[in-house]
Parts: C-alpha cells; sequence; structure tokens
C-alpha cells in the first residue's frame, strides 16, 4: 500500500470514529435531557397522550365527526334552533347569567353556557339564523320568535316566543333584561358565583 | 391545496433571499424562505381588498402564484447564487445531528396532527381572528359585517376582532384554498423555525450542544401547546426572534452587510403585524446600532414596522372599516408606584421561574445566562443581555401602564420572546463557544 492511500485511510477512520463519538455522546446527552423527571412526565402524560388518542380515533374521521370531538354540545344547539327557525325567524340569545343561575349544574361541572358570548355564538352560527342579544333595543328584542328558557326542574326549554301573548312576551324579555349577558369563562367561576349568589338587576 | 401553498410560500421567499444575497446552510435557507414568504403572502387578501377584488380561492391561488413566479423570475435571474446555496457542501448533515431531527420529527407529528384534525379552540382566536377570517371566507371581503354591523352593536365587546391581523390573514387564505380548520400554516411555521433556529446557533457553536439546547425548548409544555393552538404569541415570538438574529449577524459582520439589517426591519415588520405591542419594543433591538449614523440607520430600520403598525391600526381600522374600541388605553397612574412595579416585578418572575410552564428549560437558560455574564464581560455580551433584560422591561411597563394587559395571559405568552432570546443568548455565549472549541479540540485529540 502507498503511503498516501495509508493516510488517507487513517484519516477516514479518525473522521469515522469521531462521528460515532460524536453520535455517542449526543445520545447520552438527549437520553440524560430525556430521563428529567418534569421532562418524562411530560412526555408520558403529555405528548404520549395525544399519540394515544390518535391511535384511538383513527383516521377515518370525517369533518363533522372531528367538528363534533370540540363542539358537540354547541353544535347539537345549533342544528336544533337552525331546523326549527324560519328564514324570518330571529333567536333572542339568553343571558349567561340567567342560564347559569337557573339550568347550572355544579356536579359534574361543565362548561358554563360560554357559546352565549355573543361573538362566539356568532362565529358557530355565522350566516345559519338571525339572532339578537339581550343588550339590542327594545325594537329589535319584540321582533324575537325564539329563546331558551330554564329553570332547576325541567332545564333548557326551546319556546317559540310567539306562542305567547304580547304581554307574557314582554315580561319574559324585561326579565332576561335583569340579568347580566356575560361573565364566566369557565366552569370554577360559575361554581364560585352560585356559592355566593346575590341576584340583582343589572344595567349596561 | 396545501402542499402547493408550502411550496408557494418558499418559492416566494427564496426569491426575495436570492435579491438580499443571504446565505445560509440549504435546510436554514428553505426554512427562512418559507417564512419570509408565509409573511408576504400574508398581505394578499388585504392587497385584493384595497384593490377591490373579491377574496376567494380563485383570487388568493392566483395572486400567490404570481407573487411566487415574481419571485421564481428573481431565483432564475440569480441562479449562480442559489446553485451555490444547493451545493453538497452547503447541505451537509452529519450522522451525529440526525438525532436532533427525530426528537423534532417526535413533537412535530402531534402539532401538524393537531392543526390539521382539530377546529380552532382558544377563546381569543375563535372570537376574534377567525371570527373575522370566518365572515371574510363567506362574505368575500375584510369590509365584512361582523366589522360594520354586527361588533358595533355587540355586548361585550373585546378587542380580540382588532388584533394585529396576521393570523386572521392566514387564516383567510387556508380557509379560501380549501383547508377545514386552516391552521395548518401554524405547523409550519413552527417546524421551520426550529430548522432555521437550529442552524442558526449551529453557526456560532458546536452542533452537539445546539441540539441539546433545542431538545430543552422542545421539553416546554407552555410553549409546546402553543404550536398547535392558533394564537398571536407564537408567531409573533418567531418573527421576532428572526429580526434579532439577522440584526445580530448584522452587528457582528466587519463589513456589515445591509441584506441582514433589511431583513431584520421586515421580519420585524412582520412581527408587529402579528401582535400590536411589538412596535413598543423596538429601541431594544436598535441598541445594536450604536455605531456611526445611529440616527437615520434607526429610522430607516423603523420604517416598515412603522408603516405596517399604522396602516393597520390607525389607517385600516378606523378609515376603512369602523373600529368599536380604541387600541389599548394607555394609563399614566402613577399612585403606589413602586409598590405595583414591585409586584409586577415578582409577579413576572413567578411566570418565568414557574417549571410547570417551561420546566427546567428557562432555569437553564438563565443559569448560563449567570455563568456566561461573570465569565465575560464584554461589550457584546451586554449588548444581547440587555435585549434579554430590555424585552422584560417594557413587558413590565406594558403591564403597569396599559389596560388590560395582565401578567397571568399577556405576560405569560408574551414571554416566549424572552425564552427565545434567552436561549439565542446562550446559544452565541462566548461560554458555549468556547466549550465548543473545546469540545472539538477534545475529541480530535483523543482520537
Amino acid at each position: 500500500m502507498k503511503r498516501t492511500d495509508l493516510f488517507q485511510q487513517m484519516s477516514k477512520y479518525a473522521s469515522l470514529s469521531k462521528v460515532l463519538l460524536l453520535l455517542t455522546l449526543n445520545l447520552i446527552g438527549i437520553g440524560i435531557i430525556f430521563i428529567l423527571p418534569k421532562n418524562i412526565s411530560f412526555i408520558k402524560l403529555k405528548v404520549q397522550g395525544f399519540y394515544n388518542t390518535k391511535l384511538r380515533l383513527g383516521n377515518d374521521l370525517d369533518s363533522t365527526a372531528r367538528y363534533n370531538l370540540v363542539y358537540a354540545k354547541e353544535a347539537a344547539i345549533i342544528d336544533l334552533l337552525d331546523s326549527v327557525m324560519q328564514p324570518d325567524d330571529i333567536f333572542l340569545l339568553p343571558p349567561q347569567y340567567y342560564l347559569v343561575e337557573n339550568a347550572y349544574k355544579t356536579s359534574p361541572a361543565t362548561d358554563p353556557y360560554t357559546w352565549t358570548y355573543p361573538s362566539k355564538f356568532k362565529n358557530l352560527v355565522m350566516n345559519k339564523f338571525n339572532f339578537v342579544e339581550i343588550t339590542a333595543p327594545d325594537s329589535l328584542l319584540t321582533k324575537a320568535t325564539h329563546t331558551f328558557l330554564a329553570d332547576k326542574k325541567r332545564g333548557l326549554r326551546l319556546v317559540n316566543l310567539n306562542d305567547y301573548s304580547a304581554t307574557q312576551k314582554e315580561a319574559i324579555i324585561n326579565h332576561l333584561k335583569t340579568y347580566k349577558p356575560f361573565g364566566f369563562f369557565i366552569p370554577q367561576t360559575a361554581i364560585d358565583y352560585l356559592k355566593h349568589k346575590t341576584h340583582k338587576q343589572w344595567k349596561q | 391545496m396545501e402542499a402547493i401553498a408550502i411550496i408557494l410560500h418558499i418559492v416566494t421567499g427564496a426569491g426575495v433571499l436570492s435579491i438580499l444575497r443571504i446565505r445560509r446552510h440549504l435546510i436554514a435557507f428553505l426554512s427562512l424562505s418559507f417564512l419570509l414568504g408565509i409573511g408576504l403572502t400574508s398581505f394578499v387578501p388585504f392587497l385584493l381588498e384595497l384593490a377591490h377584488i373579491n377574496i376567494n380561492k380563485v383570487s388568493v391561488l392566483l395572486s400567490m402564484a404570481l407573487l411566487a413566479i415574481a419571485s421564481a423570475i428573481c431565483c432564475i435571474y440569480n441562479r449562480r447564487f442559489l446553485i451555490q446555496i444547493l451545493s453538497i457542501n452547503n447541505s451537509k448533515i452529519r450522522l451525529y445531528e440526525i438525532p436532533f431531527f427525530l426528537i423534532t420529527a417526535y413533537f412535530m407529528y402531534i402539532s401538524i396532527w393537531k392543526c390539521y384534525f382539530y377546529p380552532n379552540i382558544p377563546f381569543d382566536t375563535l372570537v376574534g381572528p377567525e371570527l373575522i377570517a370566518k365572515a371574510t371566507f363567506f362574505e368575500q371581503t375584510l369590509r365584512n359585517t361582523i366589522y360594520t354591523d354586527f361588533l358595533t352593536h355587540t355586548y361585550p365587546l373585546s378587542n380580540q376582532p382588532y388584533y394585529a391581523p396576521f393570523i386572521m390573514l392566514m387564516q383567510v387564505i387556508f380557509l379560501c384554498l380549501g383547508s377545514l380548520f386552516g391552521k395548518i400554516w401554524l405547523s409550519g411555521m413552527v417546524l421551520a423555525f426550529f430548522l432555521y433556529f437550529y442552524f442558526e446557533l449551529r453557526y456560532y457553536i458546536h452542533p452537539l450542544l445546539v441540539g441539546w439546547l433545542l431538545t430543552f425548548l422542545w421539553f416546554m409544555p407552555e410553549l409546546y401547546s402553543y404550536t398547535y393552538l392558533v394564537q398571536t404569541d407564537y408567531p409573533n415570538a418567531i418573527f421576532l426572534f428572526i429580526a434579532f438574529s439577522c440584526m445580530y449577524r448584522y452587528y457582528l459582520n466587519d463589513n456589515p452587510k445591509k441584506a441582514d439589517f433589511w431583513l431584520s426591519s421586515l421580519f420585524f415588520g412582520f412581527a408587529s403585524w402579528t401582535r400590536t405591542e411589538t412596535i413598543l419594543f423596538l429601541p431594544v433591538i436598535l441598541l445594536f446600532l450604536t455605531k456611526q449614523r445611529f440616527i437615520i440607520k434607526a429610522l430607516s430600520y423603523s420604517i416598515i414596522p412603522l408603516i405596517l403598525f399604522i396602516g393597520w391600526n390607525y389607517i385600516f381600522l378606523g378609515f376603512i372599516i369602523p373600529k368599536a374600541v380604541p387600541l389599548g388605553t394607555i394609563n399614566f397612574d402613577f399612585s403606589d408606584y413602586f409598590s405595583r412595579g414591585w409586584t409586577t416585578l415578582v409577579g413576572t418572575h413567578k411566570i418565568m421561574f414557574d417549571i410547570a410552564y417551561w420546566n427546567y428549560s428557562f432555569i437553564l437558560f438563565f443559569i448560563i445566562l449567570l455563568v456566561n455574564i461573570s465569565l465575560y464581560r464584554t461589550k457584546t455580551e451586554f449588548l444581547k443581555l440587555s435585549w434579554v433584560m430590555g424585552m422584560h422591561i417594557i413587558f413590565m411597563l406594558i403591564v403597569l401602564h396599559i389596560e388590560g394587559a395582565n401578567i397571568p395571559f399577556t405576560f405569560r405568552r408574551g414571554f416566549f420572546k424572552i425564552i427565545f432570546l434567552s436561549l439565542f443568548y446562550a446559544g452565541t455565549s462566548q461560554l458555549l463557544i468556547n466549550c465548543s472549541k473545546w469540545l472539538e479540540r477534545a475529541i480530535t485529540k483523543y482520537l
């Protein structure tokens, strides 16, 4: 073997050894980072949890099913309204405080009607049907045709306001107007509120 | 269609980078091209609106294609430069670097899946950017009924619909292109950012150290969540980081390249286009312009960010569409200032060192920062430290003086910016540069 070939061969081995040594070092370093207690629990509880969810859900869910994984309840409410309302009908969006005070179950604590936040409701509904907020002028509120009424026994009920007399409809609207429209983003704030509830007349 | 969009973003960015002659490792070049392309493409719906053209699949796709064709012509014109970028020497990855890319793939896979699979969840996004994006998609105009009718009457009204428009415009583009939930662009940004970050730090220190630092970055639970939850903060931190990294190259170079300066300014503009308060951090980045003709350079640098800031917040909102809430009210309340300032300082530190949010990572970056500053007290190290500290101080002032800004939300997510900068500080520190040299010497000696 020529002298230059020998040198080339040696430097090739040295270079390969260097790469393998660095690879070993890298794997040891990364292994140490992985087994740090907080890091390993992050992998096990969160990232691996997502991998398991993905495996469970598979690849066959269509767009509606995927949407309903997050917004099943909201989609059900909107589908119900969409099915009963005519193009000229108007839905009166009930105040969140009214729903929480009259129909919220703290055990198990669920979403405290956050779909009643007008911008969120608008996002979910878009152009499917018209709705009006409780803070709108009376001239608009009297045109409302549907709303949800709530009580502890029967829970939420979708009602057609045109089934009521003008005086009854006005009384319903006036009652809803006494509640603050929105204020709870998470269950705990609704639970805390119900513990120390003091219903006061609300004015914008 | 999403794949076509990604290719168009890369071509768009590559054209501009080839004009500016920005040299990076091939993967970093492609990542930077994508991020630059996505920033530039975000203006498409906005420009269509100004030209009174309906925003729909045809107009968006055609505009993106035109933009990409214009950039492709630039690429052809600068083909010699691009051939150098594509050369084997500029695209080498060594075997021992592979583990980091495998880790990135492990984390990214979930991020991409969640972006593709689930609808948007964050409340701020639902009632702000996504609401506007959906309405724009259905009505084919940014002057839609949400701005003109709904927001002017609704209660309670928050400022999310008036956020800086980047994520809203990206949602518009991807909805127009047929993406079901839109947000897959976020995963693209995160992947491009990690690759860019890796190769940017590899320019200064040994790849082994870069891989370990960025592995720590993946292990931040709070940060990881926002790789699949669409919010303004992560894209904003990405753009801002690139602005800072380009500015650092500009500063370090004996013959400063104007291209680095303008690229930095452009990315700072994108950051202001993503979150409005970014404009307040402008003085921090300008600290590196301490050489000659500071005022002219500072003014030149500020032009793009200021145009985008004013263009959206004071011309489009207000003149072209009605604005129902003012842009963050400033409060000049100086009562109990020191006590409130102290509370803010303590509150921000609690977030910064909370391992439930960041695991060990920020503590590690902070330790490197302390050791480095105690060993190497050079001007450059102090200036870099002033970036991290300057951002923190300005955040505290924002919390103290802007209505609605708070520590649990505004600072916690805004802290992403500081994390990236502190990691950049660690990765470019003299301490790790010397460690890299030592490592290289030790291995050569051993073999």
